[in-house]
């Protein structure tokens, strides 16, 4: 297997407390990568590490073998990663299309000061929005959104950033039955275009569904790690889980 | 000796400093935000004095127990009909901070519309202030009976409610997280608003003191806010004795300055130092 | 007759000021009280350009905006990495090193006394000493800036500005580095601000220090709030509201300083009020 993600001994602690202690992943490329583990298990933390939304205390972070060292948000661009969040984190205030709109055009500021969004813009995000059926409610605020609906917003933004790898925090938690469908189709087409995938998840039939490979984390270490079905019949997998 | 003057005056402007960014600091902690209406009530308390000392003729004593009430008011209504409001509602830091300006901004004008604009001096007669010599140096007897031995006593006796009484637990508690504060039974609201209280009487007190030694106007509220902020920034917002030592750092700075440049570029010098610890360490110098 | 110039006049100066103001304020959810110091920037070194040098106003109205934009620029850059509250302070710190140095820096700016006896503005060789020219002058201007502003809005740069208003450090995730855009745009703002005091200084022909002070900048947020953030119209509703205001006390036959305090104490309860109950204000789109 390549790897397209690798971390060596990754450590972060709040005032002495390990959220990830010393950690060695692999994620391997153009798969699904399952991470689970118990609440509090350090999950959302190794994510915010990997996309830079949280800086590391020690250890590494490889990309394809290349060290991504001080990692400055803005950069997951270059490094072709993006990411949904488990609280929803839109832009409110603004409309659902031009949520999309945002990640599509032009970075740099002075040329965004004279770009107008063009025809091809709103055309890409047309069609995302018609993959995620919020084509209707391209003009609502995202607030006025429900809950499903921001789930798929959320989404929306990760296919418009046409990452390489797309780390999902809890994409399906509290959701219909329909909405998870739609979201599972999305995910396994990413993974037909040839991303990967890393998906964070709480629900074990969606993870035996979806996933290639699984991390296994428990207070911060890795417990276990491999095909799916295998990790999951651990023994100590299992006592990680029955004894939280 | 020149040189003791400077000192007498480099005390004696620390002090007032000093009881300024403790009582802003009892707000700053407690509600994490730079509450800006704490000038309002270092002008409610200058100005009530003059209505109550000097309109009014009504003795020292009651007049300055009236006033120390009414900015202690001040505060504590701000407090429960908008601040408690907006931080129920979650608003961001922003939000309160515009708002504390917004009703700095209303109370300065209305007290200006009410008392004018001139500078308002609260003692009754010139005479009253006698002019006491030590040393070759000296001061007025509100700088000393004010600035000298009435503000340490105060700080003093501010510790001792913060380290050795249940309310000073009560407030050290909010102060570290007020969820959890709550969680173990602190009723946060009473203590807050006794919090805001206290601060309003100390920023009262300011007023007074300023209003008695050399008169305030209504941009006062605000002229006093700047030192009061900056020395609490230099000496560390999160520690007691921290808007101490930022004032003392302050007053000595500015004294310098006089000597040096002369006394018109005094007014920048907050704000070079203000900036230079937002670079260097924002937390300021104390830590706790 | 040359009364309602005169408010036309005001209207549109104010009004270029609150653009500014809206554009950083409403698109990035910056706090800045730097307002009036680009504003008296503007309005000083139209006055010295004028006076000492004679230049005429197309000259200076295209240098102005281009010196407050380079002092923007690295003000901006320099304050760049603080938080919300902080960033605030450290406007508020520039704000009144600006004042200082109007006070003091003689030479230039002529200390307290400030700048009196600026030359009517002509361009290629036409005086305009006539009001009716001079409001043609504004109003030009005005569109200028609104058309400029719209442009903004609408651009994908003010699309980007809406986002870091929302959620800041979800946008960087995406690969924006936001404060260059928090950069840009308080030069914008602050280059804008200058064309406002370049038309202020042409029409009152004189400018001293305490024209630019922190009561100006919170007038421009009043304005800002009360339109209705992040909107261009709202903006330009705001002024016209609170210049109106004090017109209409003087009309009545309140004296000008009545009418200046009636007015600041309007602009100070309404940041309460509007925060309180109508944060979107007039034109409610948007809430900070």
């Amino acid at each position: 297997m390549k790897y397209i993600l690798e971390t060596k001994n990754l450590v972060k602690s709040f005032g002495g407390v390990h959220a990830v202690d010393h950690l060695s992943i692999n994620i391997p490329e153009k798969m699904i990568t399952g991470l689970v583990g118990p609440n509090g298990s350090g999950k959302t933390t190794l994510i915010n590490m990997l996309s830079g939304f949280s800086p590391h205390n020690s250890g590494e972070i490889f990309f394809s073998d290349v060290e991504r060292k001080k990692i400055m948000p803005w950069e997951n661009q270059v490094y072709g990663i993006t990411r949904t969040f488990q609280q929803v984190r839109l832009f409110d205030q603004m409309s659902v299309l031009d949520n999309i709109l945002v990640i599509l055009t032009e970075r740099a500021p002075f040329y965004a000061l004279f770009e107008r969004h063009s025809g091809y813009h709103l055309k890409c995000a047309e069609d995302i929005l018609k993959k995620i059926d919020l084509y209707e409610k391209r003009f609502h605020n995202a607030a006025d959104l429900s809950y499903g609906q921001r789930k798929l917003l959320e989404i929306g933004r990760v296919l418009a950033m046409d990452a390489n790898i797309i780390l999902f925090d809890e994409p399906f938690a509290g959701l219909f039955p329909e909405v998870i469908k739609k979201i599972e189709k999305i995910v396994l087409n990413l993974k037909q275009e040839g991303k990967s995938v890393v998906l964070v998840e709480h629900n074990m039939a969606i993870i035996r569904k979806l996933c290639d490979h699984l991390i296994v984390m428990d207070a911060g270490k890795l417990l276990a790690e491999g095909h799916p079905e295998k990790v999951l019949s651990e023994k100590i997998v299992l006592e990680a889980y029955l004894g939280e | 000796m020149e040189f003791f003057q400077l000192i007498l005056y480099t005390i004696s402007t620390g002090m007032l400093y000093s009881l300024l960014a403790t009582g802003f600091g009892f707000t700053l902690r407690s509600v994490k935000f730079f509450n800006i209406s704490y000038g309002g009530a270092f002008l409610v308390g200058g100005y009530v004095m003059f209505l109550f000392y000097r309109m009014q003729n009504i003795a020292f004593l009651p007049s300055l127990l009236l006033s120390l009430t009414a900015s202690g008011l001040y505060l504590l209504l701000a407090y429960k009909f908008i601040f408690k409001i907006l931080i129920e509602r979650k608003a961001k830091n922003l939000v309160l901070l515009i708002v504390s300006f917004g009703l700095l901004t209303a109370t300065s004008a209305i007290l200006g519309m009410i008392f004018g604009s001139q500078a308002t001096i609260v003692t009754r007669h010139l005479s009253d202030i006698d002019v006491v010599n030590i040393f070759g140096a000296t001061l007025n007897t509100v700088q000393i009976v004010g600035g000298l031995i009435s503000i340490p006593i105060i700080i003093l006796s501010l510790a001792y409610v913060r380290y050795k009484t249940r309310f000073g637990r009560a407030v050290r508690a909010i102060e570290d997280d007020s969820e959890v504060a709550e969680l173990v039974g602190i009723p946060k609201n009473k203590i807050l608003l006794k919090t805001f209280f206290l601060s309003g009487m100390l920023a009262g007190m300011g007023g007074i003191l300023e209003g008695l030694d050399v008169g305030i106007i209504p941009a006062s509220g605000f002229l006093y806010m700047l030192p009061t902020i900056v020395a609490v920034v230099i000496g560390g917002m999160q520690s007691f004795w921290g808007g101490i030592l930022g004032a003392f750092i302050l007053a000595i700075a500015q004294q310098l300055t006089i000597v040096v440049f002369g006394g018109s570029w005094v007014q920048a010098v907050p704000f070079v130092i203000l900036i230079i610890m937002l670079w260097i360490r924002p937390e300021g110098i104390l830590k706790r | 007759m040359e009364y309602i110039f005169h408010i036309l006049i005001l209207l549109s100066i104010y009004g270029i000021l609150a653009l500014a103001q809206n554009l950083v304020m409403g698109g990035t959810g910056l706090l800045t009280i730097a307002g009036a110091a680009f504003y008296g920037i503007g309005a000083y070194v139209a006055a010295i350009l004028a006076t000492k040098f004679g230049w005429s106003i197309m000259a200076i109205l295209l240098i102005a905006p281009i010196i407050a934009g380079l002092i923007a620029f690295l003000v901006g850059a320099s304050f760049a990495r603080f938080r919300d509250d902080y960033f605030m302070l450290a406007t508020l710190g520039f704000l009144m090193i600006f004042n200082t140095v109007a006070k003091n820096w003689e030479t230039f700016t002529n200390g307290s006394f400030g700048i009196a006896g600026i030359p009517k503005p002509y361009i290629l060789g036409f005086t305009l000493d006539m009001p009716m020219t001079f409001v043609v002058l504004a109003i030009f201007i005005l569109i200028i800036v609104v058309t400029v502003s719209y442009l903004i809005s609408r651009s994908s740069f003010g699309r980007a500005l809406n986002a870091i208003r929302e959620d800041e450090d979800a946008l960087q995730i995406f690969g924006y580095q936001t404060s260059r855009y928090k950069l840009m745009i308080f030069t914008i703002g602050a280059a804008f601000s200058a064309l406002g005091g370049v038309l202020f200084a042409s029409y009152i022909t004189f400018v001293d220090p305490n024209l630019f002070t922190v009561n100006e900048s919170i007038l421009l947020w009043a304005m800002v709030i009360l339109g209705g953030i992040g909107r261009n119209r709202g903006a330009l509703i705001g002024a016209l509201f609170l210049v109106i205001i004090p017109e209409i006390l003087r009309f009545i036959g309140f004296p000008t300083e009545f009418a200046g305090l009636m007015r600041q104490c309007i602009y100070g309860l309404l940041l309460v009020l509007l925060m309180l109950y109508q944060p979107r204000g007039i034109l409610g789109k948007y809430r900070l």
